[in-house]
């Protein structure tokens, strides 16, 4: 799951190096943080947020076979 | 010049009759409409589509041959259609990221790669035993798929490169058709009833196969209303003056606000990536 992220994101960005992912374990889900170069934001978000949302879908196919779920945050900061 | 006459529910069914009794494609022949055809209400006063259908002639046959000047020739030769070796790469390098997407979702599949419909068109057959997981509810994970290979493969090679389509065991051409139908429905209904039927939230694709679907009935008018999420298709069937009005009105709001986003039928020679 984790990878599948990294490997969008890295996809998706200028920036690569700067992609971070990190799983932690919430109540019955799973949460991946996923933070980018401040540039980078918009890759990862779209337009009205349509590059996030397509993200998660395949994030949730891909979890409805296992039993957790999977949320998915983009962090901004830096 | 050779030419033939053939009849069709539709004027497209017409011509594609023709094109299989001419056994060329369709930009091989010029069609001239004979009757456009009435689908009548409830089966009485239909009228089928006429078309001819006449082969083009070669485009080389029009310039006149001067032996001594063979330059203006090739000139005035046919233009070649857009080299496919760029849609090539794009397919081979989406296909590419589709494998990986799907081997890190952790679902055995297969990607093979075929050319579409239209020269810049390069579609992803996808086989596998997971095909309703992928596919997903009205489609979505399969949407999703596609919004994001061509993300990524477009991201690398300026604005304007190839159209992906990413398709699983044929679900494109039987949701098409599905809403083909719903659409038909809708139209007879909204006559029936002389009301406007408005449709359920659809994705802009869907939208316009619906446009698309009703195009031919001279009674029936098509409209999109609203932004984004909330927007909406109508059909409004002829008589109907209230629901005309109001589709109008909201228009007319709407391009006083924004001057250049029309809103209406979408031009069918647009691609679906245009259309809002």
């Amino acid at each position: 799951m984790k990878e599948l992220v990294r490997y969008l994101a890295k996809s998706l960005v200028n920036n690569p190096d700067a992609v971070e992912v990190q799983e932690t374990d919430g109540e019955g889900a799973a949460i991946l943080e996923l933070k980018v170069a401040k540039e980078d934001l918009g890759r990862v978000i779209g337009k009205q947020g349509r590059t996030a949302k397509s993200i998660r879908t395949i994030l949730n196919a891909a979890a409805s076979r296992t039993q957790r779920k999977v949320v998915l945050e983009i962090i901004e900061e830096r | 010049m050779d030419y033939v006459e053939t009849e069709g529910d539709t004027i497209d069914q017409a011509i594609e009759t023709a094109l299989t009794r001419l056994g060329v494609v369709r930009d091989k022949i010029t069609v001239d409409i004979l009757s456009e055809g009435k689908r009548g209400i409830l089966g009485f006063g239909a009228q089928k589509a006429r078309i001819r259908a006449a082969l083009r002639k070669p485009t080389i046959e029009l310039t006149t041959p001067e032996p001594a000047h063979e330059t203006t020739v090739v000139i005035a030769a046919a233009p070649k259609p857009i080299p496919d070796a760029e849609t090539t790469a794009a397919g081979e390098k989406a296909k590419g990221v589709l494998d990986e997407i799907l081997k890190l979702m952790g679902i055995k599949a297969s990607v093979q790669a075929k050319a579409g419909d239209k020269t810049d068109e390069v579609v992803l057959e996808v086989s596998s035993d997971n095909g309703g997981l992928l596919i997903g509810r009205k489609g979505q994970t399969l949407e999703a798929l596609q919004y994001l290979v061509t993300r990524i493969v477009g991201e690398r090679q300026g604005s304007e490169g190839p159209h992906i389509v990413v398709d699983i065991e044929n679900y494109r051409d039987r949701r098409r058709k599905s809403l083909e139908d719903m659409a038909l429905r809708l139209g007879e209904k909204a006559k029936r009833q002389r009301k406007t039927v408005t449709v359920d939230a659809l994705s802009a694709a869907d939208r316009r196969i619906v446009h698309a679907a009703l195009q031919d009935d001279p009674w029936i008018t098509t409209k999109s209303l609203g932004q984004g999420s909330y927007r909406r298709l109508l059909i409004i069937p002829e008589g109907d003056r209230k629901g005309k009005e109001e589709a109008k009105a909201a228009l007319l709001d709407k391009q006083e606000s924004k001057s250049q986003d029309k809103g209406g039928r979408p031009d069918p020679g647009r691609s679906s990536r245009n259309d809002g």
